[in-house]
């Protein structure tokens, strides 16, 4: 741990300072790279190379696992996730957007207690209302159905979204809003034609967060679904390892495919997301 | 609205101008508020009072509920599997807070030692890659890691010819440790960069005096970058200590709480009881248990942190 003890003072030992940290750092990025690596490593493999070689690159590599994975149904998984995703997100950010507007907008009877409402769902945690939101899922008979999807991951989303376009929201310039209201504007088109385009950028942070969320998860998928057909791909990927259960190669090119559109995602924003990370907001 | 108030000053109708304004202002919030409210209603505040009401009954789900009072409590304190899964709960739980928050700020530490802004930038974007991977993707390639007969660590004994005395989490006395070692080394991508913004706030000239006036780069961290660090580690301690209180995604993706219940959590035991069992008073009783303590170390560490540095934001 030379970098904890060194002295500033002592340019000598700075470079060997620096030295220490690189390795230390180069180690530790290899043990956390490991499973990305192998990940990848086997999903170009067909079993023989997978006994005989398991880890050495292997060539010919066999691109056709990934078919083969594709058309073992993490295709239509992997658009059932793309529904359940797209579809939550609007759901969230339509409603969350009108009232953070409000919220950081108007002034009206209970508005404090209305925003307390809102921000008292963070206190309330998944765990405590599994069972029960499953309960309600049957009573409203959208057991197995989209809807059973879409309406609680909304509902989930709401809090935080709401928490962060408030704040977004009322960082814009009030003489924006005077002068829509003195030409007769109406809340609603202040709202659609003066905050939405201006907040483009933070409805998109959000939308990545949320899709991200929505896409990984695996526990209320199992809860409110049973129908194979409506499967999203995290809980796809349960039967798909039973299949390829002996057949690694393909095994491995499923879960390659099931974490592509998340590493697209990433690869688009990461400047984005880094630089959201390293704003300094994060924290209590 | 400030303009409404400026405007109305003086007139001697201020109070109905206002009032007036105030009540149709409360008419568009409430239609603007209505969606919302609904999903929030329906699926979140009603699922919650149902777990805290339904945890004082007996029910399957569909019958009328039996009102018990606190038998499903009582029924908890001599349920053994319920008692070992509190007990790995507080284990993993203990070890996910220490892993959440020292590896990356180690990391943290080191990156932002370095002189080179080319070196800390790529440093930063190759340890955020790992985090692309779906949980379950992840899960399933520890399992394959751990895998007894053709897995990675097997593996690697076989190659310097030493013989692996367990089957890892197939092995009743280990497979909860073997399940909290799965993410090693703990270098979370997120947690790094947190940390490191938070570095990166401090006030350079205070950290470099104090290495002038010969303190070493460890007393630096203690005295000066821990406490200004705070705010950062009470979010990451606090999500990291519910994730851990209330996870059991791992459990469920590869071991079922076995071999036996060696690495049952409340969680899935919740689940299995009311998904499986059809006890669903029994099983709201542990999801309100596990909410109270959830809401005690909140608010606890809230309070404690709080209390203790005067560098709390907002």
């Amino acid at each position: 741990m030379a970098p904890l003890t060194r002295r500033f003072s002592e340019s000598v030992d700075l470079k060997r300072v620096q030295w220490v940290s690189h390795s230390i750092l180069i180690i530790l990025l290899l043990l956390t790279i490991i499973p990305v690596f192998l990940l990848l490593l086997f999903s170009f493999k067909n079993n023989t190379q997978f006994f005989a070689q398991r880890f050495e690159i292997t060539l010919p590599l066999y691109v056709n696992n990934y078919t083969r994975a594709w058309n073992a149904d993490i295709g239509k998984y992997m658009l059932n996730s793309l529904m359940y995703t797209v579809g939550s997100v609007a759901l969230t950010l339509v409603p969350a957007s009108l009232s953070a507007y409000v919220f950081a907008r108007l002034r009206f009877y209970g508005k404090e207690v209305l925003f307390y409402m809102v921000l008292g769902l963070l206190m309330i945690p998944g765990v405590l209302t599994l069972i029960p939101s499953f309960i309600l899922i049957i009573d409203l008979k959208l057991l197995s159905t989209r809807w059973a999807f879409w309406l609680p991951y909304a509902a989930g989303g709401q809090a935080f979204a709401i928490l962060v376009l408030r704040t977004s929201f009322a960082g814009l310039p009030e003489d924006l809003f005077e002068s829509a209201r003195v030409d007769g504007a109406r809340e609603i088109r202040i709202f659609w034609s003066i905050v939405l385009p201006l907040s483009l950028p933070i409805l998109g942070t959000l939308a990545l967060l949320q899709a991200n969320v929505i896409w990984n998860d695996l526990i209320w998928p199992l809860t409110i679904n049973t129908n194979p057909e409506l499967k999203p791909v995290m809980a796809g990927l349960m039967i798909f390892t039973g299949i390829f259960r002996t057949e690694y190669g393909p095994l491995f090119a499923g879960y390659v495919l099931a974490s592509l559109p998340m590493i697209v995602l990433f690869a688009f924003t990461s400047r984005l997301f880094i630089r959201g990370l390293m704003s300094g907001a994060i924290r209590m | 609205m400030r303009a409404v108030t400026t405007e109305s000053r003086g007139s001697r109708f201020t109070l109905d101008g206002e009032q007036g304004r105030l009540l149709r202002n409360s008419l568009t919030a409430y239609v603007f508020l209505l969606p919302t409210f609904a999903l929030i209603f329906v699926f979140s505040y009603f699922p919650a009072f149902s777990a805290l009401y339904h945890s004082l009954t007996e029910w399957n789900g569909f019958a009328e509920p039996r009102f018990i009072l606190f038998e499903n409590f009582e029924q908890m304190a001599s349920d053994r599997i319920m008692l070992a899964s509190l007990r790995n709960m507080l284990i993993i739980s203990v070890w996910s807070l220490l892993m959440a928050l020292v590896p990356p700020l180690i990391v943290a530490e080191l990156i932002d030692s370095l002189r080179s802004d080319r070196a800390q930038y790529w440093y930063r974007l190759l340890f955020v890659v790992p985090i692309v991977v779906p949980l379950v993707v992840t899960l399933y390639v520890w399992n394959f890691i751990y895998d007894p007969d053709i897995g990675l660590v097997k593996s690697i004994f076989d190659a310097f010819g030493w013989d692996l005395q367990t089957r890892m989490l197939g092995d009743f006395n280990n497979a909860l440790y073997f399940l909290m070692l799965i993410g090693f080394p703990f270098a979370s991508g997120v947690n790094v960069l947190i940390y490191l913004a938070g570095l990166q706030n401090i006030d350079q000239e205070v950290r470099d005096s104090a290495e002038l006036d010969g303190a070493t780069a460890l007393r630096r961290v203690i005295y000066i970058d821990l406490p200004l660090l705070k705010g950062q580690i009470r979010l990451l301690g606090i999500l990291a200590l519910i994730g851990g209180i209330q996870g059991f995604q791992a459990q469920y993706v590869l071991t079922d709480g076995g071999p036996g219940y060696a690495t049952m959590v409340p969680g899935l035991w919740m689940y299995r009881q009311g998904y499986n069992y059809s006890e669903m008073g029994y099983a709201s009783a542990i999801g309100t248990t596990m909410f109270v303590l959830i809401l005690i170390l909140t608010i606890f560490s809230m309070h404690r942190f709080r209390s203790q540095t005067e560098y709390v934001a907002d």
